[in-house]
This record gives structure tokens, C-alpha cells and sequence, in this order.
């Protein structure tokens, strides 16, 4: 791996990890166009350091939010910040079951099958254009949403489904006012991605041989650096209801999968 | 690693058609997508 691989890798995670794309969607479609790339222990060790980039742009984005959660955490009462951080707690319930028992088995499903990731990412266009035209509302994130969020975030392991998008997308869709919806897509999946991370290192046998420790250090700015952009970039969006530009972008992507898979 | 298939044709990995696999993902995924599109549907009675 050189330098420019992992700038572009840090840069692909950074906008990919916020924008409502779907990254492991286009990765499907990549291995299908550009034959399967072998997954060694370098290329974990990479993905591991370009998430805490990613984990921790959202962190220095949402800084004042997450402060603010922490401090009202070591008061032992209940406030709006305690309650938040329990709806968080619930949401990561499905995710973290079925990162941890079953995310092997539902990657499967859907491995090498360009049908069904397209028809995801057409389902992942649907669902943002559904979310940019309903009735904009002011509700908070009630306990009940927190957990059918967690369950979308956890069906959003398929590949062609954006986490972010969908889990936003249904926030709006159940009501909740655009900005706290986003506020609590990113912040849900922090304690998720720190768990995935930790599973990781526990896993690594070490650090590889071989890494270039310039070369993931240059991953992670750029994974670090794009994805405060993005992070900023899609909280405007959803504001701005612009959900729909990346639905069209969604649905002619899903759509040549699918004809690609189909013939 | 995802497809649970083996490189060498000749070796056949049992735990691709396991209950885990065909059933229970498949039946997850589906019913998660339930509850995400009753939970919109019904938004007006929780409000």
C-alpha cells in the first residue's frame, strides 16, 4: 500500500461513512467489476484505523453535544442528556446482536449477488426520496424510536443499505425533527463503531509485519479530515432537504446493478 | 470469508446451508424491515 492508496481509502471512508451511499454496497459492485480483493491482516488493520478517523470526526463535530452528554452522565439524574444517552444504549441493542452473532451470516446473503445489492440501493434511493418529501415535524427521539432505529441501523448491514441514510431517513419519516435525527444517527453508531474497533485489536495477532506506519497515518488524516466535511455536509442536507439528489444518484446506481446482475 | 466458500472445489463447507444461514438471517432481516415500515405507518398513533 502507498501513500495515494491510503489517502484515497481515508477519503472514501470519510465520505462514505456519512453521506447516504452505501460504502459496503460499492464495495459489492467493486469486487463484482474488479475481481475480489483478498482481506489480510494489513487491509484489517487499515479499515480499523480509517473507522477511529471517521469515529473520531464525528466526535470533534458533535463535540459540544457529546461534552454535554458526559457531564450531565456524572450528575446521577435523570436529565434530557441521561435519557438521551439510555435511547442510545437501546438503539445499539439489534446492531451489537447481530454484529456479534450473526453479520458473517447476513454479508452472505448478499455476497457476489449484484441482484439483491441493487435492489437495496433502489430500497436505500426510495426511502431518502420518501424522507425529503414528508410533512417536516419537530418531535424528539422517543424510546420506541430509538429502537426501531437501532433495528434499521442493524438491517443496514446489508450491503446497498447506507447506515446513515437509512437511519435518518426512517427519524424523519417517524417524525422527528431533521437535525435531532441526524444528531442521533451519528451518535448511535459511536459506541458501535468503538466496540467493532475493540473487537478488532482483540482479534489482530499483533500489528502486521508489513504496514507502512506513514501511510496509515496519511489514511487516518484523510479519513479524519473528510469526514468532518461530510459529517457537516450531511447534516446541511437532511436541513436543507437535499436527501433527494443523493436518492436519484441511489436509484441509477441500484439500477445498472441490477442490469449488470440480471444480464 | 463472507461467502463461507472455500478456494479448493473439492472441499465442501457444510455451514452454508446451516439453520443460521438459510433461517434465521434471512428471517431477521425480513422481520427488521417489518417492524421499520409498520413502525412508520403507525407513526400518527404514537404521536
Amino acid at each position: 500500500m502507498n501513500f495515494v492508496e491510503a489517502i484515497v481509502l481515508g477519503i472514501i471512508q470519510g465520505l462514505t461513512e456519512f453521506l447516504p451511499i452505501s460504502s459496503s454496497g460499492h464495495l459489492e459492485i467493486g469486487k463484482a467489476l474488479f475481481g475480489n480483493e483478498d482481506l489480510g491482516q494489513e487491509s484489517l488493520f487499515l479499515t480499523l484505523v480509517l473507522h477511529f478517523g471517521t469515529a473520531l470526526s464525528t466526535i470533534v463535530v458533535f463535540r459540544k453535544e457529546i461534552g454535554e452528554i458526559i457531564k450531565d452522565l456524572f450528575q446521577f439524574s435523570i436529565n434530557e442528556n441521561t435519557l438521551f444517552s439510555f435511547k442510545v444504549i437501546i438503539s445499539m441493542i439489534p446492531a451489537a446482536l447481530v454484529g456479534l452473532f450473526l453479520q458473517d451470516a447476513i454479508e452472505a446473503l448478499f455476497s457476489k449477488n449484484l441482484i439483491l445489492v441493487g435492489a437495496m440501493l433502489i430500497l436505500t434511493a426510495l426511502i431518502l426520496y420518501l424522507a425529503d418529501r414528508s410533512k417536516k415535524t419537530e418531535k424528539n427521539v422517543s424510546f420506541s424510536n430509538a429502537f426501531v432505529l437501532g433495528i434499521v441501523q442493524a438491517v443496514a448491514i446489508l450491503p446497498g443499505i447506507s447506515r446513515s441514510g437509512s437511519t435518518i431517513a426512517t427519524a424523519v419519516l417517524l417524525g422527528i425533527d431533521t437535525e435531532k435525527a441526524a444528531r442521533f444517527s451519528f451518535i448511535m453508531v459511536l459506541p458501535l463503531i468503538m466496540g467493532s474497533i475493540a473487537k478488532t485489536i482483540l482479534n489482530l495477532e499483533g500489528v502486521p509485519q508489513q504496514t507502512d506506519s506513514v501511510a496509515l497515518f496519511l489514511g487516518f488524516i484523510a479519513a479524519f479530515l473528510s469526514g468532518i466535511f461530510a459529517c457537516q455536509w450531511m447534516i446541511a442536507i437532511v436541513k436543507k432537504s437535499k436527501l433527494k439528489y443523493f436518492s436519484y444518484y441511489c436509484i441509477i446506481v441500484g439500477s445498472l446493478t441490477l442490469a449488470y446482475g440480471l444480464f | 470469508m463472507a461467502g463461507g466458500g472455500s478456494d479448493d472445489p473439492s472441499y465442501f463447507n457444510e455451514a452454508i446451508f446451516n439453520f443460521r444461514r438459510i433461517r434465521l438471517a434471512p428471517s431477521l432481516v425480513l422481520i427488521g424491515f417489518g417492524v421499520a415500515m409498520y413502525s412508520i405507518l403507525t407513526k400518527e398513533k404514537n404521536t
